[in-house]
């Protein structure tokens, strides 16, 4: 009997746990509570961006160089080049003539500033700290000084210029055209060289004619080196289509005498 | 005679007055990376140089003091060859090699001493595990050297 109320309880407890196991759907009630009250949350200050200055001033190399690679400042450029140089060589601490040229000729005012802190070795090499240097350049770049070397200004000032003739040449050319002088007649180059290296057959006169007639469409803004020789090509035309005429004539006049010859029959 | 003795008296009493306002002068060498880096170069150099020189001159009295066959000469000749700047290191490339290492702001921390012994065993050419476990090490001495009240 005993043993059938053991039974018994646990068939229930089993069966009791099985129902168990499929919950109720929730219920969520119309107007729920809010779980997280924010207002109640701590507000964490935003983390302050880490800037160039920031790293150049606690003289963390690593994250300045990381800095300026991501977003490379030209306020920043020199420090960068000094810098890095300084991490990367055996005696970066100090640098020569070179490097201090080119800061010279960057920064007005860099020469008097370094002068003072200048080391000269035993042999009498000077050498520039660039600890100081830094400082310097930093100083610069906090103030958004961007610099560009001298020796590429000076390039861009020497850049060649149109020659004043040039641009006084331009200006007659911009002018109405009433204004511009008239301009010669220039002929053809292969049209002079049939001139006067090869005198022409005799042709009929209407030929010279339209030759001439061709020759104002030559170019009408002959180039100043070519006008002395644009004069005399004129010249060896006009005296060749004059030569042409009276050859034609003279080639004309036997024949209408042969004509006007009574014919042998 | 009495207004002369007065007088006498007074101008000693000004006198030892003036003595007394002016300060000893004081200047320390740096200890470590923080101090290091508020030196100016020609400072840091001519330091370089003279840690170079006192450190070979100390080596050097231990071969004349303890005499050139005993024990405390062969360790000096040792330490002299593992740890001496006096020889490997211009003071310009000592300078340099502390430069580069307190460029790491962790780094200020460190004892001088340990930064100068860590940065020889960077430039002979030690496995970069074993610097940087003595740099970790030297890193938390520093701190701890710090933490501590000064006398």
């Amino acid at each position: 009997m005993r043993g059938h109320v053991v039974i018994l309880s646990a068939v229930l407890l089993t069966s009791t746990a099985i129902g168990q196991e499929e919950p109720l759907p929730p219920v969520t009630p119309r107007d729920a509570p809010v779980l997280i009250a924010l207002a109640l949350e701590p507000e964490h200050a935003p983390v302050p961006r880490l800037t160039l200055e920031d790293a150049a001033r606690s003289n963390d190399y690593a994250t300045f160089h990381q800095l300026y690679e991501r977003d490379p400042h030209p306020a920043y450029a020199a420090l960068n080049e000094l810098w890095t140089y300084s991490v990367n060589d055996p005696i970066g601490a100090f640098y020569g003539a070179d490097m201090y040229e080119r800061f010279a000729a960057r920064y007005p005012g860099f020469a008097s500033y370094i002068d003072d802190h200048k080391i000269v070795d035993a042999r009498g090499n000077v050498f520039y700290p660039t600890s100081e240097t830094r400082t310097f350049l930093l100083a610069r770049a906090a103030e958004g000084t961007i610099v560009t070397p001298r020796e590429e200004r000076v390039r861009v000032a020497a850049a060649p210029r149109p020659p004043r003739r040039a641009r006084f040449r331009k200006a007659e050319a911009t002018k109405p055209a009433a204004v511009v002088p008239k301009p010669e007649i220039v002929p053809a180059p292969a049209m002079q060289a049939a001139v006067v290296v090869e005198p022409p057959p005799p042709a009929p006169l209407q030929t010279a004619v339209a030759a001439a007639s061709i020759l104002p469409q030559v170019p009408d803004a002959p180039p100043p080196a070519q006008t002395e020789l644009a004069g005399r090509g004129g010249l060896l035309i006009a005296i060749g289509v004059a030569g042409i005429g009276v050859l034609g004539l003279l080639l004309r006049t036997p024949r209408e005498e042969l004509n006007k010859a009574p014919h042998p029959r | 005679m009495k207004r002369t003795a007065l007088g006498l008296a007074l101008l000693l009493l000004t006198a030892s007055a003036f003595a007394a306002d002016r300060p000893t002068p004081e200047l320390n060498p740096p200890s470590n990376g923080d101090q290091w880096l508020r030196l100016s170069s020609t400072e840091k150099l001519f330091w370089a140089i003279g840690y170079s020189q006192g450190y070979r001159e100390a080596l050097e009295k231990i071969d004349v003091t303890a005499g050139p066959t005993s024990p405390c000469a062969s360790l000096a000749v040792r330490t002299e060859r593992q740890t001496s700047t006096s020889g490997k290191l211009s003071g310009f490339e000592l300078v340099s090699s502390l430069e580069r290492f307190y460029a790491d702001p962790a780094n200020t921390v460190i004892p001088i001493g340990s930064a100068i012994r860590i940065s020889l065993l960077q430039a002979s050419g030690k496995d970069q595990t074993t610097v940087q476990e003595l740099i970790d090490t030297a890193r938390v001495l520093g701190q701890q050297a710090n933490a501590r009240p000064r006398p």
